[in-house]
């Protein structure tokens, strides 16, 4: 009965065009529809408005002609996107609502439970969009002036929102081929069911935390908590700040949670938090914690996962003393060998769990939206 | 030679030092991470030589070491990136 049941649990995927988020999307549907359960899809490119509506912008090396600005909120019908996510919501078990602008619409976020961001390079972007058709067509100089420009404004919205809002979690899908197997859409989903990674300006909590790591499985839970220190040198500390280049510190951090899990194959779970900003003397800068079946693995890892942050993630400390001098720190981990050259992010899988992984992992990720819920 | 936009992204020290978050540059579209390191650190942003040393370039999200090889679009990002005191 309608009138019982209780709104479905929204999830909205969001990033660059051309990041695969609507074959992700329809994956998930599928599958869920294969658990017996229903499931809506909401595009929100179906809401475009009509070209007339849409704004112009002058083409830079060209200024007499111009582009229809389709990469921003005002070319959408917001309103006829909002009404189709509450229907979906009354009528479906779940729903997913994908575009690339959805996460700086507020009418919308309003009803979004958990946020898949998915970044990509430039150049697997531009390599896809060219092997794309699009109506109305890109013309010459569109992807350079409107479309890349747009996802980095988008981008860079997502992760500063996401300093104070947890619904967010970025995956880099960058990649050499272009079209996504569903083993490789599943083991995003793994990745970002098992793997937390939060940048924030928010108090860092072991509670909320320890939550995620509870397991049944795992008898082992490892945890280090970084907090700040009033003194250095003999020097008084006053204010610590961190600031984050947290375009290339969530893939990053993504990455570093995959050579974790490689080394130490039985870890359930992995949390990495960083807080940024300024953070008051004793309060924690970071949180790692690992749960896993037998104390060994988890304990490592935990170990391995903090040197890794400290020798490879792009964030930096600045310490401000009582006598009004400040100095930017620098971590021996980095001093003593620094980042290899990177490629595009990878992720890994390597425990599968009894049965099927794809249902368990959509399963996992469910429950996860569920628990926010009732939260 | 064909040129293209590219933004400079400064943080922590750096960012100090050059006083702003990021500079539009235009840079050889086949500069090598060699041309990138001196056309910042020597002519564009000299103010930032005492610190060349501890410092490497992410380009587009990446770090780069001296002999990587430089794939460059319009719009990509270099970041100057200081030693790392994250943790």
């Amino acid at each position: 009965m309608s009138s019982t049941k209780s709104l479905a649990p929204v999830l909205a995927l969001v990033g660059c065009t051309n990041s695969g988020k609507t074959t992700i999307a329809r994956c998930l549907v599928d599958t869920i529809q294969k658990l017996g359960k229903s499931a809506a899809m909401i595009e929100q490119d179906d809401d475009y408005l009509l070209a007339h509506q849409v704004e112009k912008v002058p083409r830079k090396h060209n200024p007499d002609d111009f582009y229809y600005h389709y990469d921003q909120i005002s070319a959408l019908n917001v309103g006829g996107l909002e009404k189709r996510l509450l229907e979906a919501r009354q009528k479906a078990d779940f729903v997913i609502i994908e575009g690339n602008m959805i996460a700086e619409i507020k009418e919308i976020m309003q009803l979004v439970d958990k946020v898949i961001f998915f970044t990509i390079d430039q150049k697997t972007c531009r390599r896809r969009r060219e092997q794309r058709t699009y109506d109305p067509p890109d013309v010459e100089g569109y992807f350079d002036q409107i479309v890349w420009p747009a996802y980095l404004e988008h981008v860079r919205n997502a992760m500063s929102q996401a300093r104070l809002d947890d619904r967010f979690v970025f995956v880099d899908v960058s990649s050499e081929n272009d079209k996504a197997t569903e083993k490789e859409v599943f083991e995003v989903i793994e990745a970002i069911s098992r793997d937390f990674i939060k940048i924030t300006s928010q108090t860092l909590e072991l509670d909320a935390a320890m939550k995620l790591l509870r397991l049944p499985n795992c008898g082992a839970t490892s945890i280090f908590i970084g907090t700040t220190r009033d003194t250095f040198d003999g020097k008084e500390v006053l204010q610590l700040s961190y600031e984050s280049y947290d375009e290339m510190a969530y893939p990053e951090l993504r990455k570093l949670c995959s050579s974790v899990r490689a080394t130490f194959p039985t870890v359930e779970r992995l949390i990495v938090w960083h807080r940024v900003g300024e953070v008051p003397v004793t309060e924690a800068s970071v949180i790692i914690a690992a749960a896993s079946p037998h104390r060994k693995d988890a304990i490592q890892a935990v170990s391995m996962a903090i040197d890794e942050l400290k020798a490879r993630i792009p964030i930096w400390k600045k310490e401000s003393y009582a006598d009004g001098e400040h100095s930017w720190k620098e971590n021996e981990e980095w001093k003593v060998g620094k980042p290899k050259e990177t490629s595009s992010s990878q992720i890994a899988t390597y425990t599968k769990p009894q049965g099927d992984a794809k249902f368990f992992w959509l399963h996992e990720l469910i429950q996860q939206l569920e628990r926010l819920r009732k939260d | 030679m064909e040129t293209i936009p590219i933004r400079v992204l400064f943080f922590g020290k750096a960012r100090e030092i050059v006083k702003c978050d990021e500079q539009s540059e235009r840079v050889p579209v086949d500069a090598d991470y060699q041309r990138l390191f001196k056309m910042i650190f020597e002519e564009r942003f000299p103010e930032l030589k005492e610190i060349a040393s501890s410092c490497m370039l992410a380009v587009d999200q990446h770090f780069c070491r001296p002999d990587s090889k430089v794939e460059l679009y319009p719009n990509s990002e270099i970041a100057v990136i200081p030693p790392l005191s994250g943790g």
